[in-house]
């Protein structure tokens, strides 16, 4: 069985925009997007707006065709076997509509269910425990949708794209405009979501939060991926410095040089008694170093404070790569 | 998906929605009650009941002995094409519109099913429901003033009307898909603003068709409601004196469910071309 529950394979997509009645120019969305998502994690695709995210979203969850390239969703086809895919995908695009406005939101889930093929008794059933689980209580079951709070809207965009348990989840910006509890119960049940084995692909552009939650990263800028991996491995990769402060007794002359001959440093500055480290390479194995040089010699240390880089510092820095 | 989950989809739907509107049908019933005792009180008013019944008769052809209370319940019986029509081609392209520009629903059918099933499955489902519940006010009326035989004739009338509907809602499919998907219109109320009076204006339910402009006159002859009209008039009179009519009205029929298969076909693609 493949590990990888999406493939993404030299996907290509251009618009044509209407200019008026007759002009018309193309705007290439995608220009051969190639990426994998292995099942049973929480993978993130990131990229700036008008990146091409929502874009291969639509492509995966079968609503857009690509113009060249290859998508699978478990093995199956979007562009040959949409039917299918249709089945094993959850989709989330737009947490504030998307919905009905005069129904509630059970009612816009049971008519969901329906049009995914379930009986009236099972998207019932469904829509009750998907709104239990995503945390709405009963009594938003008969209020209209359009009096839902964005918060318990994003909480109905989530269930809808579990009401038939689908394997694989595809959300656009889940938390996009959430206040922070609503935000957090999120993200919370998307890495509750991924620990029962379901495969998630989510975009977002708040990287504190997709660093908390994600295994895996894909930055994709002007429709290119330029970069790809585990939030740590992609800040190696992308060689960002790690900040190390020694708060020390008393800093000898030649301690800086000897430093610089064990440890790949970027920079190092004096700040009174503080000596401001910033290193490439792995933390353990800097901070390893960096203690032996000190032990050897003898000198204490009164205090150590160790800055990793961000997912948001690796993003930056893969954007400035690309420009 | 099969076409029988996103049949069962959009009864459940329609019939919450149903049960949300009923005060915006219950205003439609008034609406067209109330216009068409207007029409009849008019013609009374000036020239009395014995010229509006002769009046009455050799508009519509009739050789028999006809009372007043034939005059109000056909006229009744028209105005629930007035209630139809509105519902009919007002919703559907409204709804239309609504769900690709307004909430944007749109992707949650196009992850669920093919989008021309979509379509074609709800103007069926709309055309007929609205053949019943738009025109129900005229079961209640028929039954106050002709007792039970108002029941016979609203039941005899019934089928028309649903076949009515169908026909409307799939006509309002052809004519709203291109403007929703290709024109790419947002004012989703101005083609029911525009469309429903052109087409009641020019499909003689009230109003003499030769009194009405030309132009109006072939906008409302692209729709079936000429056709139905005759057929319901005559079918009130029991006076069949044209079944060609009936061949028209199918042929008609057949046109709009081809024309709009390939529409929503058309739109299905440009949808997931995303054009």
């Amino acid at each position: 069985m493949t590990t990888h529950c999406i493939i993404v394979d030299n996907v290509r997509k251009t618009y044509i925009v209407r200019e008026g009645i007759r002009k018309k120019r193309s705007v290439e969305a995608l220009r051969g997007v190639s990426f994998n998502v292995r099942c049973g994690t929480v993978h993130a695709l990131l990229g700036p707006n008008g990146a091409g995210k929502t874009t291969l979203v639509k492509i995966m969850s079968t609503i857009l065709l690509p113009d060249d390239g290859r998508v699978q969703v478990l093995g199956l086809d979007v562009v040959r076997e949409p039917d299918k895919v249709r089945k094993v995908v959850g989709v989330v695009l737009d947490i504030s509509k998307g919905f009905y406005f005069t129904l509630s939101g059970y009612e816009n889930l049971v008519f969901y269910g329906l049009l995914k093929g379930l009986s009236k008794r099972d998207a019932e059933r469904r829509a009750r425990e998907v709104l239990e689980l995503v945390g709405l209580d009963e009594s938003s079951y008969k209020r209209p949708y359009h009096t839902y709070s964005l918060g318990m809207r994003a909480r109905v965009a989530i269930a809808k794209a579990l009401v038939t348990d689908p394997e694989v989840l595809i959300l656009d910006e889940p938390t996009l405009g959430l206040d922070v509890e609503s935000a957090r119960a999120v993200r919370d049940l998307l890495v509750k979501l991924a620990r029962s084995g379901k495969t998630i692909l989510v975009t977002g552009h708040n990287m504190h939060e997709i660093e908390m939650i994600s295994n895996h990263v894909t930055i994709i800028h002007k429709g290119k991926v330029v970069a790809d991996g585990h939030p740590e491995e992609l800040k190696l990769k992308l060689g960002l410095p790690i900040k190390i402060v020694l708060r020390l007794r008393e800093i000898p002359r030649d301690i800086e040089e000897k430093i610089r001959s064990e440890i790949p440093i970027v920079n190092m500055c004096r700040e009174e008694d503080k000596l401001i480290i910033y290193a490439r390479g792995r933390r353990e194995n800097i901070v390893q170093s960096l203690l032996e040089i000190l032990r050897h010699n003898n000198l204490p240390i009164i205090d150590v404070q160790i800055v990793e880089p961000t997912l948001e510092d690796a993003y930056i820095a893969a954007l400035r790569g690309v420009e | 998906m099969s076409i029988v989950s996103v049949f069962r989809a959009i009864i459940y739907r329609e019939l919450r929605f149903l049960k949300r509107m009923m005060p915006e049908y219950m205003s439609l019933a008034f609406q067209s009650t109330l216009f068409a005792l207007s029409i009849i009180g008019i013609a009374m008013s000036v020239s009395g009941v014995s010229g509006l019944v002769a009046k009455f008769s050799q508009i519509f052809n009739i050789s028999g002995k006809v009372s007043l209370t034939d005059i109000i319940a056909a006229a009744l019986a028209f105005s629930g094409l007035l209630s139809l029509t509105a519902d009919c081609v007002g919703s559907v392209s409204q709804v239309i519109i609504y769900e690709a520009n307004v909430i944007d629903i749109l992707h949650l059918i196009a992850q669920s099913t093919y989008l021309y099933l979509y379509y074609m499955t709800y103007a069926l489902i709309y055309g007929l429901l609205s053949g019943i519940v738009s025109t129900l006010y005229v079961l209640v009326l028929l039954v106050v003033g002709l007792g039970a035989y108002g029941a016979y004739v609203y039941l005899m009338l019934l089928p028309a009307y649903i076949v009515t509907g169908i026909a409307l809602s799939y006509y309002t499919l052809v004519v709203t898909l291109p403007l929703t998907y290709i024109v790419k219109m947002r004012r989703y109320w101005a083609i029911s603003q525009v469309l429903v009076p052109v087409l009641i204006a020019g499909s003689g339910i009230f109003i003499p068709v030769s009194l009405v402009p030309l132009f109006l006159r072939v906008i409302s002859y692209t729709s079936p409601l000429p056709e139905v009209c005759t057929i319901l008039q005559e079918m009130f009179f029991k006076a069949i004196q044209s079944p060609i009519i009936f061949l028209m009205f199918t042929a008609v029929f057949v046109i709009y469910i081809a024309l709009s298969t390939y529409i929503s076909y058309k739109t299905e693609k440009l949808v997931r071309r995303g054009l």
